[in-house]
């Protein structure tokens, strides 16, 4: 078993943390033939709580257990601190990994469950029983310790799981999808548990959801990725507010894109042939623009002939706070809008913009659902 | 399991204390009925010897026989018809006892000796057949009155001995024309266990039987009637033989002596209601005398009516 | 980590090969070999003529009265030339000597390809003195004249054996062994089947609904699940034979002899296998799986099509599996109930067995095309099952409903009639050992007498059936547990399934074939084991192993990989993982194959009685020894089959009890 120490950790960027820092250099991960990771170069900062999020498939869970060791990657290096782990196996590795499926044991209860890791350490019994104790208040379960796994419901036996990887006291924590078994009010709950544990144990966490507004929610930063590569790096804001492409801005919180090309540096237009004006941000060159991108709470919505384009209210959500309008234009295009207005179905309206991006190409995904 | 394991524990000691120390080991396939009461009385007569049986199926016995050839475990084996040892002749060792004299037939070649001889008569269902509707005679067989009262059974002389002696007897004395009928005719029975069962349960109305068994089942009031054919009997002859390369070749010697000898077989009349292979030995009581029955011994070998027989099952 | 699987693995192949591949390459190899052929002629009065019928792979080219001359197609030609006065001249294509071996009535001649054993028979007498047939055999010019008796058969058989598909082209040319082949497909299929039909419905309700004596049923069909050998068909035939009791009692004109008795038979003997797995994995389908597809909308019906019945697949497929190859290889159940039904194990059991000589390359023919049948089974399950990804971890334990007052009578009734089916040979046997026989029928006199010689003599006998049966277990246990392992989640290239390959065939051979190879393998040689208490153990250990194999492997389907994980990221390395993850998760499903190892091998048989020898003598032997003969002594083969009962079915009940209410 490797301690901290050995694995050459230093205190010093962070002297509060009990984390440590990981770093991929050029990691590939091959599944036979087939490429799971594409090369991969990632730094996670000592004491970060770090997301991988992406639609299903794309590579999140391998390259998650590639960290823990139980895929070994087929070119490229994984560093903890500054130790190369690419060849340790995973008992040796002293990381805690929390499971999809919680994965306790269910020949065991609550406390064996808790305890396992330790005793893997040889630790003496005296020991164990306290710790025990404390990780299990820690998750608030110490009333279900001498339960079987099957006696809990789901959010308690992921708390249990949560309780056994944190035990062994480990410097790097792996989350795969945690809370995606759960229902929606417990999986908020459970997702600021989770965050709060990380940062008052100090401990680094790699987090794995498909879930953008988790991630968005709990992230120091988001790699996204896609089809085994990572599209975009960033802090939840950077993520959400200057998406590098279509596809990060389309997996990433909702959004409109309309088709046309760039005519001048505020100028856009659309296919229809109507013309939006305003300041726009190229992530392209201008001459590549082809695609008008805008987040729906930038946009509000006018009397008719009073913003940049008319169209007529095709749905009406309330949220609450907002209200979500579907706006289909003279051309057909939805745009898509959140704001606190009162507008009804079939109530012809004007679009203002006041944020948007231009961007060479649409997701594939868009593309698809527009040719439809 | 923590419960079995400790008797399971225990059984292996105690079983560890139960040495064997027998020094004549026997393979029979006659049931503890028959060699019981023959091995209580050589084991008196040759208290340094003690015997140990292990009973098994007749054709299973020929096969453990030949796979343990290279180093057996058995002495004698015992059961089974003549021809049959004749078939395996290769793992039995040739020995020229002195009681062979007085035998009424013997091996040219000493592999094998005959134990016991036994008529086939045939043998009736009494809840099938009514009293005045027993055949008198081999030929009626083939009446058509059995197939309405679940027919005829044979033993496949492909799988048992006593069913080449049948086919074999039968074929010579009555010629192959009719044998092919009754072939054609009967259900074949893989073994001959299940003939004589068939008959006794009801399965079928007529079949040939060993007369010692008969007589026995006669006696117990089962619903059987034995009648021995005017126009033809077979005869089969049991025998045993000693395995090639015994452990304890000369107490095998003895034993065989023993069977050979006028006592042996007087017992074995006596208590198994067998008739005697020697020539002075009195058949026992209730069975017709040899001389009265029309006998048809087995001529041809066992391989050629295995041919013909099946030749005219697939026939059929 | 890879490694010491790899290494462990090679160890079991290696024992694979030892245990079975090695004692069963015989029938293999005598599948493949045909010796040379034989025929037969007849003298008599001077006379000389073929038997035609006769004639094996010899063609005869001319039969005169002074000469027969015969070809084989490969060339080879052999000619009898009568020289009158009792004297035949032998000839072959090739120069022949006579071998130093012959002796009295039995001639060897060897020539360059073949080697004829020459026999003559004269006709049996048992009345005149007998004379030693004359058959002395002098060489000619590379022929060989010998002289004869002047009535007698003289066979003329070429032992060499030559490597040949001709077996199989018999095999599947002949119209015997082609309905054998279509009877034992019959028998399987409608057998399996209709055992399903009972069994998979009854267990998907015991999975389901918690009733009063829900413990009860479970034991005692585990119970049922084994009867002292034999024993079921002859009690079917006491019954329903057409001078049965039953059939007496309800004056039917029927007899369950036939294809209809083995079929109705067998199902009684495989219903407890489908059942019991299907149980196993009803009971562990993840509730939440079903919940929520009834959350999603779904009704009971399509909750049980759309989720129950895929993810439980796996158990249920390996027990119809179990229990059609059960079905496939049963010889006792058509050898007792069927006259003259011909069908692939009871014809391979009669030609290996066979008192008259039987033919071996035929019998070994016959298992290699059973062995490919019942692969092809294999491969049908794998094909259902492949590309499925059934793991679910059973985090939490189903509830049981209540069932409805119609349904809990629905249930009983069900359990009732099969159980009642199942116990009829057991209860009659149990009755009958306090009653008297006679000649093989019972009698109604009552007597106790079956018991007295049971317990003043062959108590032994108990010792050895358990410590055997409980030594193989273990065996089982622990190599049924990792061989699984190894199949399931290492799935290594060749020796994943060469192992599944081998350890799987024992359950097809037939018991008796199997032993015949055990004999020839540890006979001699430098591992010598007939004869003592090893040699059942193994052999009871390598026959039951699939049991415990499919039932790990069906368990091991079920534990989703997530959890090997979660213990190795907390530092346990992969052995320590399974042994204290895996294992235990496993063996609550492992233990019903356990169970049936323990029960099958302290009532196993066809193996048994061509290797046992005393003082090691099992119940089975002594059972079988008092029921073998027309005249044995059944009742004291009742009274042992009872005492067996006692002794496993007490603890056996008291177990699955136990069990059936703190694991499930
Ligand atoms: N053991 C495996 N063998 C082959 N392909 C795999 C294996 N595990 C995952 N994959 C493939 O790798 C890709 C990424 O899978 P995964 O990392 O599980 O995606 P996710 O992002 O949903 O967690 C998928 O296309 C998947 O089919
Ligand atoms: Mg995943």
């Amino acid at each position: 078993m490797l301690t901290k120490e050995d694995l050459g950790m230093t205190r010093k960027q962070n002297p509060s943390s009990n984390g440590l820092s990981v770093s991929l250099e050029a990691l590939e991960i091959c599944f036979g033939k087939f490429q799971a990771l594409h090369a991969t170069d990632l730094n996670i900062r000592d004491g970060e709580f770090f997301t991988l999020l992406g639609p299903s498939g794309c590579g999140k869970t391998t390259l998650l257990r590639c960290l823990a060791g139980f895929i070994k990657p087929k070119r490229g290096r994984i560093l903890f601190d500054d130790k190369d782990v690419s060849q340790i196996e995973p008992w040796d590795r002293g990381i805690g990994f929390v499971f999809q499926n919680y994965a306790l044991w269910p020949t065991k209860t609550i406390a064996r469950n808790v305890a396992y890791g330790l005793e893997m350490r040889k630790e003496d019994k005296a020991t164990i029983e306290r710790k025990v104790r404390e990780t299990l208040e820690l998750v608030e379960l110490e009333h279900a310790a001498d339960k079987y796994p099957g006696e809990l419901s789901g959010g308690m036996q992921q708390r249990a799981a949560l309780a056994r990887a944190v035990i062994i006291d480990p410097p790097l924590l792996l989350f795969d999808e945690p809370l995606s078994n759960l229902d929606a009010k417990l999986r908020v709950k459970l997702r600021r548990d989770i965050r709060a544990l990380q940062s008052r144990l100090g401990l680094t966490a790699v987090y794995v959801t498909h879930d953008q507004e988790e991630a968005l929610d709990i992230s120091d930063r988001i790699a996204v990725m896609h089809q085994g590569r990572v599209a975009q790096i960033g802090t939840p804001r950077e993520i959400y507010e200057t998406p590098v492409s279509t596809r990060v801005a389309d997996f990433v919180g909702k959004a409109t894109f309309l088709r046309g090309h760039a005519v001048s540096a505020d100028a856009f237009q659309l296919d229809s042939g109507a013309i939006i004006q305003g300041a726009m941000t190229f992530q392209t060159s201008p001459a590549n623009g082809r695609v008008l991108f805008s987040r729906p709470e930038t946009i509000s919505i006018v009397a008719p002939g009073e913003g940049d384009i008319d169209g007529v209210v095709h749905e009406v959500s309330y949220l609450g706070n907002l209200t979500r309008y579907v706006v289909t234009t003279g051309c057909g295009q939805n745009i898509l809008v959140e704001a606190r207005c009162v507008a009804q179905q079939g109530d012809r309206v004007g679009i203002r913009f006041s944020e948007m991006k231009v961007f060479d190409d649409l997701p594939d995904t868009k593309m698809q659902e527009e040719d439809l | 399991m923590k419960t079995l394991g400790i008797t399971a524990a225990i059984g292996a000691l105690l079983m560890t204390t139960a040495a064997s120390a027998s020094n004549l080991t026997v393979y029979s396939a006659h049931g503890d009925e028959i060699f019981g009461p023959l091995v209580s009385a050589f084991e008196e007569k040759h208290p340094e010897i003690d015997v140990e049986v292990i009973v098994g199926d007749t054709g299973a016995l020929f096969q453990r026989v030949q796979a343990e050839a290279a180093n057996p475990a058995a002495d004698i084996q015992w059961g089974g018809a003549i021809q049959s040892f004749e078939a395996f002749a290769e793992l039995y060792e040739a020995y020229d006892s002195q009681e062979a004299a007085a035998l009424r037939l013997r091996d040219p070649n000493n592999k094998w000796f005959p134990f016991s001889l036994f008529a086939q008569p045939l043998l009736v269902n009494t809840d099938l057949v009514a009293e005045g509707d027993y055949p008198t005679t081999v030929k009626e067989v083939l009446d058509p009155r059995w197939n309405d009262t679940r027919g005829l059974v044979l033993a496949d002389p492909n799988h048992s001995g006593t069913g080449v002696s049948i086919v074999s007897g039968l074929a010579s004395g009555l010629g192959w024309e009719f044998m092919t009928d009754v072939i054609k005719t009967a259900r074949a029975t893989p073994g001959s266990t299940p003939m004589f069962e068939a008959v006794r349960d009801g399965e079928a109305a007529i079949g040939w039987i060993n007369e010692d068994l008969g007589a026995k089942w006669e006696a117990e009031g089962l619903p059987v009637k034995m009648v021995y054919p005017t126009d033809g009997v077979t005869v089969q002859v049991d025998g045993l033989a000693i395995i090639a390369n015994a452990p304890n070749a000369d107490n095998a010697k003895t034993f065989i002596d023993f069977i050979l000898s006028k006592e042996g077989q007087t017992l074995s009349t006596a208590l198994v209601n067998r008739r005697s292979v020697r020539t002075d030995v009195t058949p026992p009581e209730g069975l017709p005398a040899l001389d009265a029955l029309k006998l048809f011994p087995a001529e041809e070998p066992a391989d050629v009516i295995k041919a013909k027989f099946t030749a005219i099952l697939e026939a059929k | 980590m890879r490694n010491s699987w790899k290494i462990f693995s090679l160890f079991c192949l290696a024992g694979a090969i030892l245990l079975v591949a090695v004692p069963q390459i015989w029938i293999v190899v005598s599948a493949f070999r045909q010796d040379g052929g034989a025929f037969t002629i007849q003298l008599r009065q001077g006379e000389m003529m073929l038997v035609s019928e006769d004639v094996q792979r010899f063609i005869p080219r001319t039969d005169g009265q002074e000469d027969i001359t015969l070809e084989r197609p490969d060339g080879f030609a052999a000619s009898v030339s009568n020289k009158g006065d009792n004297r035949i001249v032998f000839k072959t294509s090739e120069p022949l000597t006579i071998d130093p071996s012959s002796a009295g009535s039995r001639l060897v001649l060897n020539s360059d390809n073949a080697s004829f054993v020459v026999e003559q028979t004269v006709p049996m007498s048992i009345f005149g003195t007998p004379t030693a047939p004359v058959f002395e055999a002098r060489p000619v010019d590379g022929a060989v004249e010998i002289t004869h008796a002047a009535r007698s058969f003289i066979r003329f058989h070429d032992r060499a054996l030559s490597f040949s598909f001709g077996n199989f082209k018999e095999f599947l040319s002949r119209s015997v062994y082609l309905e054998a082949i279509k009877n034992s497909l019959i028998v399987t299929i409608a057998s399996t089947v209709l055992a399903s039909i009972v069994a998979v419905p009854l267990a998907w309700l015991v999975a389901r609904y918690s009733f009063y004596g829900r413990s009860m049923l479970i034991a005692l069909i585990t119970m049922a699940s084994i009867s002292p050998p034999f024993l079921g068909a002859y009690v079917w035939r006491m019954l329903l034979g057409s001078n049965g009791l039953l059939t007496a009692a309800l004056g039917l004109d029927w007899t369950i002899v036939g294809l209809h008795g083995v079929i109705w038979v067998i199902i009684w003997l495989i219903y407890p296998l489908i059942f019991l797995m299907s149980l196993d994995s009803f009971s562990s389908i993840d509730p939440t799986l079903r919940e929520s597809a009834l959350n999603l909308g779904a009704t009971r019906r399509r909750a049980f099509f759309n989720v129950e019945i895929p993810t439980s697949l796996p158990g249920v497929l390996t027990g119809l599996y179990m229990a059609a190859m059960a079905a496939f290889s049963d010889f006792g159940t058509p050898f007792i109930i069927s006259l003259d039904l011909v069908i692939l194990p009871k014809l391979v059991y009669t030609q290996f067995l066979n008192e008259t000589g039987g033919n071996v390359s035929i019998a070994s023919t016959g298992s290699i095309i059973m062995l490919i049948i019942a692969m092809m089974f294999l491969a049908m399950q794998r094909v259902v099952l492949a590309g499925r990804s059934f793991a679910s971890v059973t985090s939490r334990k189903s509830e049981l409903d209540r069932p409805g007052t119609a349904l809990k009578w629905l249930i009983y009734g069900f359990g009732a009639i099969v159980i009642g089916f199942a116990f009829t040979p057991h209860v009659f046997v149990a009755i009958t050992s306090f009653l008297e026989w006679r000649a093989g029928t019972v009698t109604t006199v009552m007597t106790l007498a079956n018991y007295s010689t049971l317990f003043t003599e062959q108590l032994n006998a108990v010792w050895v059936s358990l410590s055997t049966a409980f030594a193989a277990t273990m065996l089982c246990m622990v190599f049924g547990l990792s061989i699984a392992y190894v199949i399931v989640r290492k799935r290594f290239r060749i020796i994943g399934p060469a192992l599944n390959g081998l350890v799987m065939t024992p359950y097809i051979i037939p018991g008796t074939v199997f032993a015949i190879g055990f004999i020839l393998a540890f006979n001699q040689g430098p591992i010598v084991l007939t004869g003592t208490w090893f040699i059942l153990v193994l052999s009871y250990f390598v026959r039951m192993l699939p049991f415990s194999l499919k039932t790990s492997e069906a368990a091991l389907y079920q534990i989703h990989p997530a959890v090997e994980d979660a213990a190795m990221s907390l530092g346990a390395t992969p052995v320590r993982v399974f042994l204290g993850i895996v294992v235990p998760m496993m063996l609550s499903g492992a233990i019903t194959g356990l169970t049936l190892v323990f029960l099958h091998s302290a009532t196993e048989l066809s193996s048994t009685i061509l290797l046992y020898r005393p003082p090691w003598t099992p119940m089975s032997a002594v059972i079988f020894q008092n029921t073998i003969s027309p005249g044995a002594n059944f009742g004291y083969a009742a009274a042992m089959s009872v005492l067996m009962m006692v002794i496993l079915y007490v603890p056996l009940a008291y177990i699955t009890c136990s069990r059936k209410k703190t694991l499930v």
